[in-house]
């Protein structure tokens, strides 16, 4: 089911009234959410249920398991068969058909004839979410950072509560379950923000997302033949395709949860007004992110490690977090570019120089100094998102290739190019640098009750006027 | 959470009276029963009709058991060509606007579910059919392309939604409720509906579901244009398995079906290789093609890419007899 189909804003009030009904009985309300979040998955395609059952009660055995155990030597197995269950299933569904067919080209350019078949295993969507989930569950009770959860409804419903089961944000065991286990009030102000999150995120998506998306498949596939200028917008419009997109669908999931009473992590924070790489990636997937920080950074060693073992690390980070995003060289050499681009501000010891602060706080606008920063990082973010959109390697340069071989000067007039998305993000990008200070967007708008009602019927006219076909959104393949 | 439910429905009031005034008025008629009319000034879709009808007629008591499946093409072939001295013909036109094959099978379907028998199935096949995977392809948009939940992958809940956002959508809304309170049509609404006081019916048959369309003020605004011609091209794999999986379902019900291959005024080249398809799915005598018919006179076309009534007869029986049928 899509957050932006007519069968969730059916879905949404009947789960809404249900789930509050059965607030006396936190078992009851659990079960409901359970019972409806594998009714929202299903929805997609039943036959994978079984796979977030399977991954759900490995980590529910797991976690039980290591409650009991305090040899070392089995708690580390159980630990492994937590690891191994779930990397193995991403393994088998996501990467299975990846690694034959780059073994079979090995093979082949040595001259070995190698007959290897793959499996073209359907993608089962959320699978890299649900099961990084999980693991953090194990990872966090085998490190004793929180309490096994022995409430199988519970720890169940953590793993697939439908507002973030399909693309996140990836929700941390002990900030989740902790939730599961204790009654849940409703809160008017937490329901008024998440409506208007979920207004907000569905702007993003509909009006910003899906209209980019036609004008950057036309420009990706026809790239041979267009003026270097329709290239750079096919860049920036990617660029914000991809936010608009992902963030959009995260503001859905924390609304919709937060009309639940229950908090989820913040995933966006305006990353395209980051002044450098480092603080881009504080901003963008954060859920992402601080995962890899917190399960494969720092256990490597992070920082501790001399210059020399940190920087190895960033790499491992960057590239694993690329390769994380799909089965393909493309998102290995968009890691691996970030990571290149983060190297510099490690070295100069300049990573931590914008931690906390948004960029001009308290003001309406930035310094030119501060303009120039920005303008660089989301350049720098543009030339990583052309590979991140291309279908291989070799499109991805030779896009680049036709960037600086044609005339940048050139009219980038085409028929079957609109002026809709440059309309659209002359309105989105100030509105955006408006709300940048708040983590629900529209709650910065401080005007009186009247206008921000018409303000918000603006915004559900934009989105019946811009909505068509129901487009997939992007990190469901992920 | 009482406020908030006062909130939330003090928010969404002028919506829901925005919806509910699409409700009672129902512009596109896909709410409420059908009635006799089909044609409107709005335009609506015209295979939610066919198919309403079909089920209405069914619950009356009528048998069918020949009929004719494609795109909007099919009216210009009428019961008489069709049946052609067939006493025992019984006779539905099937056919409707985008139709694709997906929706040609789930009506075979549908007839099979209630009662009928297909003694003679006519598939008037062309490109648009062929390429119009799953009703997704953008020269289809639009509420004159929405097809019938029980004859398409659409859903009753996606299928309304649709509509509804239609309504909404493109200032139809504004249009169609200053039209009505006003009761003057303006040409501004033009892009909406037609002038209903210049909108001319095509008369149709409740019982056949047939559209007589010789007459050519019904759509002013449509008039003969020459177009190139385009080949038809090979068929892929999917589409001759879709077509077998036709074939198959006719056969089962030990119907006989006979493809017509257009013409229309955008193709008049069928090339060797899509006959021997063809052929190999069908039968040898059940593929019947009009080939080199666009240099007609102007008064034989009822728009740029229809025929009239009177000419497609003529064609028909003309093909059926070049194929040693009788009448």
């Amino acid at each position: 089911m899509l957050f932006n189909s007519i069968e969730f804003l059916i879905f949404l009030p009947f789960f809404f009234f249900i789930y509050w009904e059965f607030r006396r009985s936190l078992k009851t309300q659990n079960s409901f959410t359970l019972a409806a979040s594998y009714i929202f998955y299903g929805w997609w395609d039943y036959r994978f249920l079984g796979l977030i059952f399977l991954s759900s009660l490995c980590d529910y055995l797991v976690g039980l398991g290591l409650d009991k155990q305090s040899s070392k030597l089995n708690r580390k197995i159980l630990l492994f068969t937590s690891l191994s269950m779930n990397l193995g299933l991403i393994g088998v569904f996501k990467y299975y058909d990846f690694f034959i067919s780059e073994l079979g080209q090995l093979l082949n350019s040595f001259g070995l004839q190698a007959n290897l078949s793959t499996l073209n295993l359907i993608l089962p969507v959320g699978i890299s979410f649900y099961t990084f989930q999980t693991l953090s569950y194990s990872i966090d009770v085998y490190n004793k950072k929180m309490p096994t959860c022995k409430d199988p409804i519970a720890f169940f419903s953590y793993v697939a509560y439908f507002p973030q089961l399909v693309a996140g944000p990836i929700e941390r065991a002990s900030n989740l379950i902790p939730q599961f286990q204790k009654p849940r009030k409703f809160e008017y102000a937490e329901g008024v923000k998440g409506l208007k999150q979920i207004l907000w995120g569905l702007v993003k998506k509909v009006v910003i997302a899906d209209t980019c998306a036609g004008h950057v498949d036309y420009i990706f596939s026809n790239h041979e033949t267009l003026p270097a200028s329709i290239l750079i917008l096919g860049a920036i419009y990617f660029a914000f395709q991809i936010y608009g997109d992902f963030s959009g669908y995260s503001d859905i999931a924390i609304g919709t949860s937060r009309l639940f009473g229950i908090r989820l992590m913040r995933n966006f924070a305006y990353p395209y007004f980051s002044r450098d790489i480092a603080e881009f990636w504080r901003r963008w997937h954060i859920s992402l992110s601080t995962w890899f920080r917190d399960y494969v950074y720092i256990p490597l060693g992070g920082s501790r490690m001399g210059k020399l073992g940190s920087l190895r690390n960033i790499f491992i980070i960057f590239l694993v977090s690329g390769f994380w995003h799909g089965a393909n060289w493309t998102f290995i050499a968009w890691g691996g570019l970030n990571a290149l681009f983060f190297l510099p501000l490690f070295l100069l010891d300049l990573n931590r120089k914008n931690t906390s602060e948004i960029v001009a706080e308290g003001h309406h606008i930035p310094t030119l100094k501060e303009f120039m920063q920005m303008g660089i990082t989301f350049t720098l973010t543009c030339f990583a998102w052309i590979f991140f959109r291309a279908e291989s390697i070799s499109h991805a340069m030779l896009y680049i290739e036709n960037i600086f071989d044609q005339s940048i000067l050139q009219s980038p007039g085409d028929p079957n190019l609109s002026i809709t998305p440059i309309i659209l993000l002359s309105f989105f990008v100030p509105l955006e640098w408006l709300f940048r200070q708040r983590e629900v967007s529209l709650e910065a708008l401080r005007t009186p009750r009247v206008f921000r009602f018409a303000f918000y019927y603006l915004l559900i006219y934009l989105i019946i006027q811009f909505s068509g076909d129901q487009i997939d959104f992007i990190y469901f393949q992920f | 959470m009482e406020r908030f439910l006062r909130y939330i429905l003090w928010f969404l009031l002028p919506a829901l009276l925005l919806v509910s005034t699409y409700v009672i008025l129902d512009p596109f008629r896909v709410l409420w029963p059908i009635g006799d009319e089909r044609s409107s000034y709005i335009a609506s879709s015209d295979d939610y009709y066919g198919v309403e009808r079909y089920l209405k007629n069914k619950s009356l008591g009528y048998q069918y058991n020949t009929f004719l499946f494609g795109n909007s093409k099919v009216m210009a072939y009428q019961e008489e060509a069709v049946c052609w001295g067939d006493l025992n013909c019984r006779f539905y036109n099937f056919g409707a606007p985008g139709e694709s094959l997906l929706n040609i099978k789930k009506k075979i379907e549908l007839i099979q579910a209630k009662g009928d028998d297909i003694k003679k199935a006519y598939i008037i096949l062309d490109h648009k059919i062929l390429m119009n995977e799953r009703n997704k392809h953008p020269n289809f948009q639009g509420p004159v392309y929405e097809h019938h939940p029980l004859v398409s992958d659409n859903s009753w809940i996606s299928f309304h939604a649709a509509f509804l956002q239609y309504y909404l959508k493109d200032a139809f809304l504004v249009s169609h409720l200053v039209h009505k309170l006003g009761g003057t049509w303006h040409e501004w609404m033009k892009g909406h509906f037609a002038d209903p006081n210049k909108f001319k019916f095509n008369p149709y048959d409740i019982v056949t579901n047939q559209v007589s369309n010789e007459n050519k003020e019904a759509f002013p605004d449509k008039r003969f244009r020459s177009q190139k011609s385009i080949s038809i091209p090979e068929l892929t794999i999917g589409q001759k398995e879709k077509l077998k999986r036709l074939a198959e379902l006719i056969h089962n019900l030990n119907g006989k079906v006979w493809v017509i291959i257009g013409p229309t005024s955008t193709q008049r080249n069928v090339s060797e290789k899509l006959l021997e398809d063809l052929v190999a799915i069908f039968g040898k005598d059940r593929v019947l093609v009009a080939k080199n018919k666009l240099e007609l006179e102007e008064g034989l076309w009822y728009d740029d890419s229809h025929y009239s009534n009177l000419w497609g007869n003529i064609m028909l029986k003309s093909l059926r007899r070049s194929n040693n049928q009788k009448p």
